[in-house]
């Protein structure tokens, strides 16, 4: 986004309200005041120019965040490599469950990894050998933060993430989850006095994206008519008699239309219930009713955005696309890729020397 | 596949009430601590263009654009340099919580406490109104965290909802959409997915508790550099080319502009010692006061 910027000058050159009217012996000229004098000769020193006003111009640049794909944010589900969630214990507020959720499952190279948790209260560290659902535990001696790391080591480097936590953990507010029902009883001794019940409404847990669309569609249909070429041949039939009235054509078992009305002024069709009308002057204009983009019009799906498209992806994502495309130039090539990884002399071979391996 | 281009740059059609004018004062281009710095209210000052007859739209639709600047006779009231700094409104608020879709997970979003946003701006703060807005976060001391910023992607009213994860001790807040009738709103932001070689760095988004503030992005910022000057090319070429007039009589000097308005007048004298040797020629600036019988026409009768 840039900024424009842009240069005025105000002085005598460009104002006429400094230039006061007089007369004398019957002569009228005018006399100019000063700046200053103008600028602060208002009551409690303001200005005389109640009326200086400048044109300015605004412009936008923009970018499209049109561009949508169901697939965003799946990445993160998908690719873990190294990461974890904790929880905490509702019956012990000091005590933390750890969840490996590397994805070793899918990801075979991540086999070769090892998982070490330091709890960041000073105790020793921890192998972690499992990735959830099992998990570790740990019992925080003392209130206050701690950040938990989990340090994963590789052939090729070492990743780790940390996680800050407040101990005693303290469940979230949750303002009102279930929803507040309220009915006033109409009769009986209850009569006009409210009652409300918290209340879960059937289907409450779905998240229907329906509810990310807005209706384009109007209840009563608009006309939509214009000018086109006749389409009345194809309401032609065999025989004697091309074109009859009122007979239904149909094509492929389906009714395609008919010829309404044949005169010396026009002749009516329709087709496929949109009407037509050809004149002698071989015109043609057609007529149909709209009701906007309906609910038949619409495919519901999740509003994600594709990044890439939105300039707003950091350099890393564009770095990572070069390095896997590093395995794809030739088949022949004998080069490694990532997932293949598992031994020194892979590690060599990896991706046209992407590693600098020194022999001792 | 078609080829073509498409500008990215058009006229902007905000309304006023999106814009903020930072106004900076000093009176010359030396004086760096001494200055002013200060808002104005854009509302009042900046009024849009409309179409006329001649400009081929309705007398009611915005030219788009082009928008008038009154600069107020209250601030605008000594010489100097003013630069005027146009931007769009920022509208302060403070996140209430970071969460994901409850039927769609991977969906991570900012939530927005409507109660927590300043009254005259609540009503961007409906379903898809912030989309391309964008959000600046602050630190827990009040600095800003600088050369950051999130852009809004859909903005929908949300309410919480309470999910069970696989294990039962777990729980957690999630979100869901609804039409209307809450008082938060779920924005999801753009970029919030990990780069796919380090997966794990989940893009920032966001604290619950921390303040952010949220800006339009409905035009560019302008920056307006505005000189009040006593003097310009004009008038120093009355003083050096218009008509002039000296009497001898009371030694008024008078300068008139092209039109034979009296542009400035001057006392000429001399000041002599007691041996009436000439020590000094005066030129005194009058003022304001203007010797009328010294008018142009008046004098060459």
């Amino acid at each position: 986004m840039k900024t424009d910027r842009t240069y005025y000058l105000i002085s005598p050159e460009v104002l006429k309200s400094d230039i006061v009217e007089e007369t004398y012996s019957g002569n009228t000229f005018g006399v100019y005041s000063a700046m200053t004098e103008i600028l602060s000769g208002g009551t409690g020193g303001s200005s005389l120019l109640t009326g200086l006003t400048i044109p300015i111009v605004f412009t936008q640049s923009f970018n499209d965040l049109g561009y949508y794909t169901p697939f965003d944010g799946y990445i993160i589900q998908k690719d873990v490599v190294n990461n974890f969630i904790y929880s905490g214990n509702p019956n012990n507020s000091f005590e933390v469950f750890v969840y490996n959720t590397s994805d070793r499952d899918f990801k075979k190279f991540l086999q070769l990894a090892d998982y070490v948790i330091d709890w960041g209260d000073g105790s020793s560290t921890q192998k972690i050998n499992e990735t959830a659902p099992t998990y570790l535990s740990h019992t925080f001696p003392f209130a206050g933060d701690f950040e938990i790391k989990i340090t994963q080591s590789n052939p090729w480097g070492v990743t780790e993430v940390k996680k800050v936590i407040t101990v005693p953990m303290v469940g979230a507010t949750i303002p009102n989850p279930d929803g507040t029902i309220t009915f006033t009883p109409q009769g009986g001794s209850w009569a006009g006095t409210p009652l409300s019940y918290d209340y879960i409404f059937e289907g409450d847990a779905e998240n229907n994206i329906q509810y990310q669309i807005s209706s384009n569609h109007t209840q009563v249909p608009f006309v939509v008519s214009g000018f086109t070429t006749s389409q009345l041949t194809s309401l032609s039939s065999y025989g004697s008699v091309r074109y009859a009235t009122n007979v239904p054509i149909f094509q492929n078992g389906q009714l395609l239309g008919v010829i309404d009305e044949i005169t010396t002024d026009y002749t009516a069709y329709t087709i496929n219930d949109i009407e037509y009308y050809d004149y002698p002057d071989g015109t043609t204009i057609f007529i149909e009713n709209s009701s906007g983009i309906t609910a038949n019009d619409i495919s519901v799906s999740a509003i994600t955005k594709q990044e890439v498209l939105l300039d707003m992806v950091s350099s890393p994502e564009i770095q990572s696309e070069v390095f896997i495309d590093r395995g794809k130039n030739s088949a022949f090539e004998g080069l490694e890729r990532l997932g293949e990884v598992d031994n020194i002399g892979d590690l060599t071979r990896y991706g046209y020397g992407f590693y600098k391996i020194n022999e001792n | 596949m078609a080829l073509g281009s498409y500008g990215i740059t058009r006229p902007a059609d905000m309304s006023p009430e999106d814009v903020e004018i930072i106004m900076h004062y000093t009176p010359s281009r030396d004086v760096t601590e001494d200055f002013v710095l200060k808002k104005l209210d854009a509302a009042s000052l900046l009024t849009p263009y409309f179409h006329n007859n001649d400009t081929g739209g309705n007398t009611n639709e915005i030219l788009g654009g082009m928008y008038n600047l009154r600069l107020p006779s209250n601030e605008f009231n000594q010489t100097g340099i003013y630069t005027l700094y146009l931007r769009p409104a920022e509208m302060r608020t403070v996140i209430t919580d970071c969460g994901v879709l409850s039927a769609l997970p991977n969906v991570k979003g900012i939530i927005i406490d409507l109660n927590n946003v300043d009254p005259q701006f609540r009503n961007k703060f409906v379903a898809q109104g912030l989309v391309g807005f964008r959000v600046e976060y602050l630190n827990d001391n009040g600095t800003k965290i600088p050369n950051f910023y999130r852009i809004v992607t859909s903005s929908f009213y949300c309410e919480p909802v309470t999910t069970n994860l696989t294990n039962s001790s777990q729980k957690t807040i999630r979100y869901r959409y609804v039409e209307n009738g809450s008082d938060l709103l779920f924005c999801t932001l753009s970029p919030s997915s990990a780069p796919s070689n380090k997966p794990n760095a989940t893009p920032f988004i966001g604290q619950p508790n921390q303040d952010i503030i949220i800006t339009n992005t409905y035009f560019n910022p302008v920056t307006l550099d505005i000189e009040m000057a006593e003097h310009d090319i004009d008038t120093l070429a009355i003083a050096l080319y218009g008509n002039q007039t000296k009497s001898m009589e009371d030694g008024i000097y008078t300068l008139y502009d092209p039109s034979n308005n009296i542009y400035k007048q001057y006392n000429l004298f001399e000041i002599r010692d007691e041996f009436n040797n000439l020590l000094y020629e005066v030129r005194q600036d009058r003022g304001d006061n203007i010797d009328f019988s010294k008018n142009f026409n008046n004098v060459i009768e």
